[in-house]
């Protein structure tokens, strides 16, 4: 119990530490949102002096309250649930534009993640397993060159040859944006259809990283005793290697994976900037080049939340799968 | 085999990984059989006219519809939706009427006179009248920051004086003020706006006089319908106009190439090879010059108060290299007048004919020597052992701004004078723009229907910065007695005059340092729809984000078959 109070306690005071670095460091940036709006509006032309007041008066952003008071007006905000109004897309709430761009970003990104552990996982399983094979000689430099390759680079030749000159996939947008959004066939299937190049590279950049920390942990693993044992057993040898080695072999990966969960709430920002694809991650890029403090702020607090949560995810699976964890808890 | 990993971690999550794994494979395969069909909108073959329009570069839409939102108006709001009294075309300064039938100025230029066009309805069935011109009008009174281009301040009263006339009443003569009132201010109906901050409203059911009505908003595209009851409905001809919202330019241009959008506005380099030379009978653009790229220097600082070291760095330039290497040649070289040309060709001082394209370095030298500079050992001019040295402030990841700064930058150094780039963040740059924190930055010049607003806005010494638009604080008499001359005036010889004034101030003093014209990006398909203006027939500025342009462009397009 002490152990875990001492955990929750930690994740209180990173989330006050990184709610607090939310406030101040766009504040920072030179400028202010005001001004930063009316650039975009510059291209149509010239604009009276009177709009910017206007703009500064609607944002907020005139005010003559103390640094100190406005972050207290801030924390008691947060504390209400309250996000505030968008800047960049004023008078939305910020808590609408981060509704609609979410679930883009973790169907996609959790999608993807998971192919890609599952994938990895069980590749580097079997690379391990037939260590010295063909598989084994052949995959591992393949994919640790697919790995190293830039992933923006990768995306775009990819959106170039598949999406631009063979045409067999969309280039950008979530979807087909003349249909309705809604559970109808038409609209899932173009969703579908329009979400597999984005996470075809996610996959093709992040599985050698799985793949590799599997194959490397699971021949430490099969040199173990208790392996030997279960082989002079004479259990089958996918009983051998799944539940004695791989469920060993597994817990680094668990670690990265549920770090790699978390990281999804931020979003696959190259990702979503290459195939325009609708999401978080572009919508903080928006919001960091339009000084969109409340933007700003509540999608760094969600980043925040699902990278602690994910973290304390991680923490209930290491007590689940490994005995020794638990034992010293309890202890 | 995979079934024992992950059951022993948890089933659920295997099944779930699984079966996702699962349905993906079997979607790529419906998807490569179906091959090329699934992709574009051009399946719509039942006779309507779409119109796509990628004037939207940037995150989603936002719900806001309302002609007077503060931050962003949603593309086709003005214009397609809610009309203006008069159309100015920059590129000829002509005027046509809109909504307005006519206008008149009385004698004493303080009093302006609109009727108003007879039997146009607004969308929802009611008659439009002068009642609510006027009250479009007072309403921007009552709300200042629905007033965005500043017209109050110049005015005293709005009367609607019957059902047709409506009378402006000016504090003092300011003609030229006929811009933003007659082609800038949106006309919307008295009885929607009649209780609501028209910044504020979301105004989710627009009501407008337009050609198009709202049809359905998503974040990622905007749809209008055409209207039945408008006032010119035989001259549209098209039945719907989409607007996606693009993240980028890149992905503006290849949807343009793939026909999935027919009217683009945007900037890419070499536009005749990546863009035109794709499909030649059907890709076009015409960059149209509307304003103008210039070098801003801070006259309040040393050496810039120095009008022979002005003069010097304009000498230095290559003005030619700046249009092709920076612009890709859309643009012609700035005429250092002020004057957009061929536009303002009109108001064109003779002694000003040629645009000095190519650098000078002799003169620039000889200019630099007569300001008391003299050359160093490393060939850089200093004067009292300080060397002619300062920055220049450009935006990152503008491109063509970087391109011409470091165009600059040699162009500079060839004539001796030693200058840095400084590559600086959007926000970072405005805010040392609008508060004088420079030495030098390459900005804009905002143009108009008639030379004046360019020299108005940049130069008159009432909208220095931060106030204003006048960032390099040029503040000069003369320069305001000859604004004043023009605007206190309709008398076309006097205000030719004092532009001719103002270009020679300008070509002799340099208050800043013209680049290169600036143009309204604008590319177009003529696959769908033909009758766009180009620089045959350029009866509007081509810019989809062009307003109230976009509406007269709309009311010329035919489609193909």
């Amino acid at each position: 119990m002490r152990h875990l109070f001492r955990r929750i306690l930690f994740y209180i005071l990173a989330i006050w530490i990184s709610v607090t670095l939310n406030f101040f460091i766009p504040r920072l940036a030179p400028g202010n949102p005001a001004e930063a709006m009316l650039t975009r509006l510059e291209r149509r032309g010239p604009i009276s002096p009177a709009t910017q007041k206007a703009l500064e008066a609607a944002f907020g952003v005139n005010t003559t309250d103390s640094l100190w008071l406005q972050y207290g007006k801030y924390l008691n905000n947060l504390l209400h649930g309250n996000f505030g109004i968008s800047y960049i897309e004023y008078p939305t709430p910020v808590i609408t534009i981060i509704g609609q761009n979410i679930v883009w970003t973790l169907i996609l990104g959790a999608v993807a993640v998971i192919i890609s552990f599952a994938l990895g996982c069980l590749l580097g399983v079997i690379m391990a397993w037939k260590r010295g094979s063909f598989v084994d000689t052949f995959l591992a430099p393949a994919m640790t060159f697919l790995s190293a390759i830039p992933y923006f680079w990768l995306a775009l030749i990819i959106l170039y040859v598949f999406g631009f000159t063979l045409n067999w996939f969309p280039f950008s947008d979530g979807y087909d944006t003349s249909l309705d959004v809604g559970w109808n066939s038409a609209f899932i299937f173009s969703a579908v259809y329009h979400a597999i190049l984005p996470a075809l590279t996610i996959v093709l950049s992040s599985i050698a990283g799985w793949l590799l920390v599997m194959r490397n942990t699971m021949i430490t693993t099969l040199s173990e005793d208790y392996v030997l044992m279960a082989n002079a057993k004479g259990l089958t040898k996918g009983r051998v290697m799944f539940f004695y080695a791989a469920r060993n072999a597994i817990l680094p990966n668990i670690t990265g994976f549920a770090l790699a969960l978390g990281t999804i709430v931020g979003g696959q920002l190259l990702t979503e900037i290459v195939f325009s694809y609708p999401g978080i991650g572009f919508s903080l890029l928006q919001a960091v080049q339009g000084q969109d403090y409340p933007l700003l702020q509540a999608i760094f607090l969600f980043i925040a939340l699902a990278v602690l949560g994910a973290n304390f995810l991680a923490d209930l699976a290491f007590v689940a799968l490994d005995p020794r964890v638990r034992q010293e808890r309890s202890a | 085999m995979a079934p024992n990993l992950f059951s022993s971690i948890g089933g659920k999550k295997y099944r779930v990984g699984i079966s996702l794994v699962s349905f993906l494979v079997i979607m790529a395969f419906v998807v490569a059989a179906c091959g090329n069909g699934g992709s574009g909108s051009q399946g719509k073959t039942d006779k309507k006219h779409v119109l796509n329009i990628g004037s939207h570069v940037g995150g989603d839409f936002t719900s806001a519809l309302s002609p007077y939102n503060p931050t962003q108006v949603n593309e086709g709001i003005q214009g397609m939706v809610y009309e203006t009294l008069l159309f100015f075309n920059r590129n000829d300064g002509k005027i046509t009427p809109l909504l307005a039938a006519d206008y008149k100025w009385s004698s004493d230029e303080k009093q302006l006179t609109f009727t108003t066009r007879q039997g146009v309805k607004w969308s929802d069935g009611q008659p439009f009248t002068a009642h609510d011109v006027a009250f479009t009008f007072n309403m921007l009174k009552q709300y200042p920051a629905a007033d965005s281009k500043g017209i109050w301040p110049y005015l005293s009263s709005v009367n609607a004086t019957d059902d047709n006339t409506v009378v402006v009443t000016f504090q003092k003569p300011n003609p030229p003020l006929l811009w933003y009132i007659g082609g800038q201010t949106w006309i919307v109906p008295e009885h929607i706006f009649k209780n609501v901050d028209p910044t504020k409203t979301q105004n989710q059911n627009p009501i407008g006089t337009g050609p198009f009505t709202f049809n359905k908003f998503s974040p990622q595209v905007l749809v209008y319908k055409r209207n039945p009851g408008y006032w010119d409905a035989n001259d549209i001809k098209v039945d719907e106009l989409d607007y996606p919202a693009v993240k980028d330019n890149a992905t503006l241009q290849l949807k343009m190439m793939q026909g999935q959008i027919d009217w683009g506005s945007f900037f890419a380099p070499n536009l005749d090879q990546t863009f035109v030379a794709k499909d030649p009978t059907h890709n076009h653009y015409w960059m149209s010059p509307t304003d103008m790229f210039t070098l801003y220097i801070n006259l309040t600082k040393a050496p810039f108060n120095q009008v022979e070291v002005r003069q010097a760095i304009s000498a230095a330039l290559d003005r030619s290299q700046l249009s092709q290497q920076a612009e890709s040649g859309y643009v012609a070289p700035a005429s250092t007048t002020g004057l957009i040309l061929p536009n303002g060709n009109s108001y064109l001082d003779p002694t000003y004919q040629t645009v000095q394209a190519k650098a000078d370095a002799a003169k620039a030298a000889q200019l630099l020597q007569s300001a008391g500079y003299s050359k160093g050992s490393d060939g850089i001019f200093a004067k009292n052992g300080k060397e002619l040295s300062f920055s220049i402030k450009v935006v990152n990841g503008w491109t063509d701004w970087e391109t011409m700064a470091a165009v600059i930058k040699q162009n500079l150094h060839n004539a001796g004078i030693n200058a840095t780039v400084d590559d600086i963040q959007d926000t970072a740059y405005f805010d040392a723009r609008n508060n004088g924190n420079f030495d030098a930055l390459i900005g804009g010049l905002f143009g108009g229907p008639t030379p004046f607003y360019l020299y108005d806005t940049h130069l008159n010494s009432v909208n220095l910065s931060p106030k204003g638009y006048n960032w390099g604080k040029w503040n000069d008499s003369q320069t305001d007695k000859l604004l004043q001359a023009y605007s206190s005036t309709l008398d076309p010889d006097k205000q030719k005059l004092a532009i001719q004034g103002l270009e020679k101030i300008y070509a002799t003093q340099l208050p800043n340092i013209p680049l290169v014209n600036a143009a309204s990006w604008y590319e177009y398909s003529t696959k769908n729809f033909t009758g766009w203006p180009d620089k045959s027939n350029p009866y509007a500025v081509g810019a989809a984000y062009a307003v109230p342009d976009d509406l007269i462009v709309i009311r010329h397009l035919t489609p193909v078959n």
